[in-house]
């Protein structure tokens, strides 16, 4: 059962890429030198509706927000720098590929076979290269937790860290969308520019 | 509506934050991928040499049922950006055009050898950082994880000065 869900909500996920375009080796490779906002303007808003709904749904009960993954600053900013030079280079993240692939790109299937092998080199000296990059981990801490040990003149939650973060980013997806059109960034044509 | 060439990216962003919240609910595992990659990995390493299933990095994604979830979740996402593209009846070439504007590499065979490093580079990143575009990105923020923000940022700096790197002009 949990495979069929799986495989259903992959299909929704793969459904939103192909029709966003987004996952176009176009889209990510002009989103990295700032010349199309598609990506981003995807990006946040699936960032602002899970906002939304996961704090809906933990108000009705249906569940508790899960954690999110623990940081370690170290781990973080260097793994993030090299993913980010491998996306540009690949054109590709490690979600999107596998849409690039449904839909018959043959480079993406290059990137697929680089990633398994980046995995395997990672995998077999994880040790070697944890003890390298990290920085302690600092457990699972949300926004919230950095403001604990500051002077506070009013008492921030996360519910208002939330509210915040959706405001903020429904501000930039409203100031890139008067800046350059979504239908101007997909063009006519697939393939985006 | 499936059978439209394209949606806005406010409609696409939505369903995947409706998928996002179907994830939590019904799985229990919010969305991501990279972890998958480690299982499958996994798999076909031990295929050629049996001890790699006992490295512990390996034997704790080859045997975790939230992978085996994440698994058919980036199955589904192949299958469904395949379903997308034949309803709407758009034929994509084999390489995308902006390719040949990345890197110095221009045959076919210099391209795939640029796929196959960043795409190297990309996992070994993911990896490294702990998520990806999803796990961190789309998920991490949601749920307001500093280390998430951080790998977001990071991966938009390495990106951009990739770029001025390796852009052909």
């Amino acid at each position: 059962m949990l495979l069929l869900n799986g495989l259903l909500l992959g299909v929704l996920f793969g459904l939103a890429l192909e029709k966003s375009r987004v996952f176009e080796p176009g889209a990510i490779v002009n989103q990295l030198r700032l010349k199309n906002f598609l990506m981003i303007k995807v990006f946040l808003t699936a960032v602002i509706t899970g906002i939304v709904l996961l704090h809906a749904g933990e108000l009705l009960g249906l569940f508790t927000i899960p954690s999110p993954k623990a940081t370690d600053y170290g781990e973080n900013m260097i793994g993030g720098l090299i993913f980010g030079v491998g996306m540009y280079l690949a054109g590709a993240c490690p979600g999107t590929v596998l849409a690039q692939l449904g839909t018959g790109y043959r480079d993406a299937f290059f990137i697929l076979v680089g990633g398994l092998f980046g995995v395997g080199i990672y995998g077999l000296w994880e040790p070697e290269i944890t003890s390298f990059v990290n920085t302690g981990s600092q457990g699972k801490i949300v926004l919230a937790d950095l403001l604990k040990d500051m002077p506070a003149l009013v008492e921030v939650s996360s519910l208002h860290i939330a509210i915040g973060l959706c405001v903020l980013f429904a501000g930039v997806l409203y100031g890139l969308e008067s800046w350059k059109s979504w239908q101007q960034e997909q063009g006519k044509h697939y393939d985006v520019n | 509506m499936l059978k439209n060439k394209s949606w806005s990216p406010y409609m696409a962003g939505g369903l995947i934050g409706v998928v996002q919240f179907l994830a939590v609910w019904t799985a229990g595992y919010p969305l991501g991928t990279s972890s998958s990659y480690v299982k499958v990995t996994g798999h076909l390493a031990s295929f050629f040499d049996a001890s790699i299933a006992k490295i512990a990095y390996f034997e704790k994604y080859m045997t975790s049922g939230k992978i085996e979830w994440q698994l058919a979740l980036v199955l589904g996402i192949i299958l469904g950006a395949f379903i997308s593209s034949h309803l709407s009846k758009v034929r994509r070439g084999d390489s995308s055009p902006v390719w040949k504007t990345v890197s110095f590499q221009q045959g076919s065979t210099g391209r795939a050898v640029m796929a196959f490093l960043g795409g190297f580079l990309m996992l070994m990143g993911a990896r490294i950082a702990g998520g990806c575009t999803s796990g961190h990105g789309v998920s991490g923020i949601a749920l307001m994880g500093v280390g998430s923000i951080v790998t977001v940022a990071m991966l938009f700096v390495g990106g951009i000065l990739a770029s001025f790197i390796f852009d052909r002009k």
